[in-house]
């Protein structure tokens, strides 16, 4: 099976991609095609790249292995998220291109396991990763961004975390760094389904479910939008801070693939009725993207009429067809 | 002082039948305003006009108003600073507008009132409106007040319970709150209803004398009030924290403000398409907005105008081959447009800078008359119009090159969810920068995934695409666009913006703006 974090419970080699992903997923690896060719290239590309090319082709097409060595390496051997040219992709953003955070480390060492890279490659992303644990027990690169547990997403700390997690257990957990993730991992409810999804994914990889937050299954139905699911509530958007409601009357919630997965995978740990219930609705929107398989809207900024952001992307795609296969 | 067109509101009552209507785009929402109204003549050329549905005031104005620089340029200080109306919350999509101004800066403040006064006459009042969040009193400066207020020593508060014998549901909501602040909601709220009273007294005492220190006179109906709301409600995030607003509310226009929010519109989209006559005739100009007004040497202005001279000093000009360049002690070379032309757009946009720019107001009239550092010439809006006006307003005076040093999109915590949604998209969790969160985002994905929302939402950036930097995670509210130029345009850019707006009125501002 080959399946990656964000895309829970997909394996890319058996999708089978409806025409229209298909075509949309052979455009964008030309337009990357493209800005590979000027050394401009994410270490998120790559990643999705490989997992298009298993999806389109069954075997990888691009020497990847490449582009990664030349591009995506510090001096140091490092991981890095951007390359150089990517980076002129933005004005003054300078060397901030040159970083290493947990995703791009998690990244290149999706690749490398998936390539069977040896076992010295893999302990030199366990020491990167032990060297991101923070004393509260998230994990992040402070280098690349130094801000506080209290101001970070959630989705973010989730996910490094799932990410840090997962390389650290190919060689065991020693027992006090499995006390201080599950003791991170008991924190309240987040509300938004990535995260949730992030947090039973690890909870699953430390054999710790009974350490789900109480309520799990009521975040689901908030997060109901459109025909599927939308990563979070708008109605109950509050103030981080303040705890004040924010004022969302003119916000449109926007269903997406990929949280449509993180719900069903969430439900998982629910009760059944839950399960039921997202398996319903899953075979509704299944229904939907069949008869309109690209109809997955990017975000709006209240009344006005432009995309606000993605729409499609390789991981909706793959989530779509998968959804569309599975459900239909 | 140059006339520059007219505000025709005889004509365009007669044309329309008294019907006004109209829509606007403000914080991302379709908004439409309309009323109707009937108007007799009175005398010298006044009208009285009321709504025919009888509600409201009758507001005496003039039959055709004169416009001259201040006074477009009081516009564009109330498109950025003026109220534009609340939804009706029984009417979605509807505004119903009231006219009130939010300015702190007693300089504009008393400017707008003059100009208030010069539109309206005699038949209107003003309520000079300061609020504060009460935990401004609980540390710091605001701490010292209470402490002089009372000679010295802070009486202590009581409990809750002795001070409130019952609760209204608004202190229920306050107790049911949490906030990582030190001490409890409790003591919070006794704090604010011991010293309520005393809070208030010290902040209309302050504000009385800011406006007395400009020099504007109040009438006898004019008030000036405070009002304290609970500690920490909003704004205020630590003990001593401000949250201060400052509002004026215009007494005897009931009924007026979409008549009001018309004449703003109609001049604002004249100026903007440069057609003499605006949409339905209310605003004439003399001539297409982009030929009239009074050119301006800038090299003479430079050398010798007062509003030229920055704190007893001026710039070096040298003429190279008809390109005009010029230098502020301290300061580097710049490219300038031997002639500006202070026409409808440059005063529409002086207005409009004094109230949304990201320079602090106090170092735009302070410059004058004492060394000011750190300015800077930035501007943030959701709407493309108001940046277009200001990018054309700037390209009068330099270089298109120099008007924008870099732009970004600054996203408020309302919609840092989405944000985080675009991240998983492609792939990538969404990284914040500084300790708070609040620097450049990290995640590249991010930004470029928004410019192209940017540039759709602002074809005024178009030009100067390759100048965008990130998005920004900070405050709250709706995406909006920032950009900046290069600080050396200030000395250049400010002055004549200030001139356009108190030139008719201020003779020398290194006098009269040094309070």
């Amino acid at each position: 099976m080959i399946d990656y974090i964000i895309i829970p419970g997909v394996d890319v080699s058996t999708l089978n991609l409806v025409p229209q992903h298909e075509h949309w997923l052979r455009d964008w690896l030309l337009d990357i095609e493209i800005e590979i060719s000027h050394d401009s290239v994410s270490s998120a590309w790559c990643l999705q790249g490989i997992l298009a090319e298993i999806a389109l082709f069954g075997c990888v097409q691009t020497d990847w292995e490449g582009i990664i060595r030349e591009l995506l390496k510090d001096e140091l051997g490092r991981p890095l998220a951007y390359s150089e040219e990517y980076g002129k992709k933005l004005h003054n953003f300078s060397r901030q291109w040159k970083q290493t955070p947990i995703h791009a480390i998690y990244t290149h060492w999706w690749i490398d396991r998936y390539n069977g890279s040896d076992a010295n490659n893999i302990n030199a992303y366990r020491d990167l990763i032990t060297r991101c644990i923070q004393p509260s027990g998230w994990i992040y690169n402070p280098a690349v961004s130094p801000t506080v547990p209290r101001r970070r997403m959630k989705a973010e700390l989730m996910l490094s975390l799932s990410m840090g997690v997962e390389i650290l257990s190919v060689q065991g957990l020693d027992q006090p760094s499995q006390s201080l993730f599950e003791a991170i991992l008991s924190s309240n409810l987040t509300g938004y389904l990535s995260a949730e999804c992030f947090r039973m994914h690890t909870l699953q990889m430390l054999s710790a479910i009974h350490l789900a937050p109480y309520g799990l299954e009521e975040i689901i139905d908030p997060c109901e939008a459109e025909e599927g699911y939308c990563d979070f509530s708008v109605e109950s958007k509050v103030d981080d801070y303040m705890g004040t409601a924010k004022r969302t009357s003119r916000d449109k919630p926007i269903h997406s693939a990929i949280s449509a997965l993180h719900a069903r995978q969430i439900a998982q740990y629910c009760d059944l009725e839950t399960q039921q219930a997202v398996q319903s609705r899953l075979s509704n929107f299944a229904g939907y993207l069949s008869a309109y398989p690209l109809e997955i809207p990017a975000f709006r900024m209240r009344d006005i009429d432009i995309p606000f952001g993605t729409d499609l992307s390789p991981f909706e795609i793959f989530a779509a067809s998968h959804i569309i296969s599975t459900n239909g | 002082m140059a006339t520059l067109g007219h505000i025709k509101v005889q004509e365009f009552l007669e044309k329309t039948r008294g019907a006004v209507s109209g829509h606007v785009i403000t914080d991302a929402k379709y908004r439409t305003f309309s009323a109707d109204y009937q108007y007799r003549e009175i005398n010298d050329g006044y009208l009285s006009v009321s709504r025919k549905n009888g509600t409201g005031d009758e507001v005496k104005i003039k039959s055709e108003i004169e416009l001259n620089e201040s006074l477009v340029s009081f516009f564009g200080l109330y498109s950025g600073d003026g109220a534009k109306g609340s939804e009706d919350p029984h009417n979605l999509g509807v505004i119903k507008p009231t006219i009130s101004f939010s300015q702190r800066e007693p300089n504009l403040v008393h400017f707008a009132v003059e100009q208030f006064r010069k539109i309206f006459s005699d038949g209107i009042r003003f309520t000079f409106s300061l609020g504060e969040d009460s935990a401004f009193f609980m540390a710091g400066e605001g701490w010292d007040r209470l402490k002089n207020y009372y000679g010295g020593d802070i009486p202590k508060t009581p409990l809750l319970s002795t001070l409130r014998q019952s609760l209204t549901g608004a202190d229920k909501n306050y107790l049911a709150e949490s906030r990582d602040v030190p001490g409890t909601n409790e003591d919070h709220l006794a704090f604010y209803y011991f010293h309520k009273d005393t809070m208030q007294e010290i902040l209309a005492y302050e504000k009385v004398m800011d406006l007395k220190k400009t020099g504007l006179s109040l009438d006898e109906a004019d008030r000036v009030t405070a009002s304290l709301r609970r500690p920490f409600k909003k704004g205020a995030r630590e003990p001593g924290g401000s949250s201060r607003s400052d509002e004026i509310y215009i007494g005897g226009l009931n009924g007026f403000g979409e008549f009001f929010l018309k004449m703003l519109y109609e001049m604002e989209d004249s100026i903007h398409a440069d057609t003499w006559v605006s949409p339905q005739g209310l605003i004439q100009w003399m001539d297409k907005p982009s030929l009239v007004g009074r050119d301006i040497d800038v090299r003479a202005f430079f050398s010798l105008h007062p509003y030229g001279n920055l704190a007893g000093n001026r710039p070096k000009i040298m003429e190279n081959f008809g390109i005009l360049e010029g230098m502020w002690p301290r300061s580097r070379r710049l490219k300038l447009k031997p002639t500006l032309r202070i026409d409808p757009l440059f005063c529409y946009v002086s207005g409009l800078y004094l109230a949304e720019g990201s320079t602090p107001k106090a170092k735009m009239f302070a410059m004058f008359s004492q060394k000011v550092t750190g300015m800077s010439l930035a501007f943030t809006s959701s709407e493309d119009r108001s940046l277009d006006l200001i990018l054309r307003a700037l390209q009068k005076l330099f270089q298109k090159d120099d008007c924008v040093a870099t732009w970004k999109i600054k996203v408020g915590s309302q919609y840092f969810p989405e944000l985080v949604m675009i991240g998983l998209k492609n792939g990538v969790p969404m990284l914040r920068g500084g300790r708070s969160g609040d620097g450049k985002l990290r995640t590249m994905e991010i930004s470029a995934a928004l410019k192209p929302w940017a540039l759709d939402t602002a074809p005024a950036l178009i030009p100067f695409e390759d100048k965008f930097s990130h998005v920004e995670p900070t405050g709250a509210g709706l995406a909006r666009l920032d950009f900046s130029a290069s600080p050396t345009l200030c000395k250049w850019f400010f002055p004549l913006l200030m001139f356009a707006t108190f030139g008719d009125t201020v003779e020398d501002p290194s006098e009269a703006f040094a309070l």
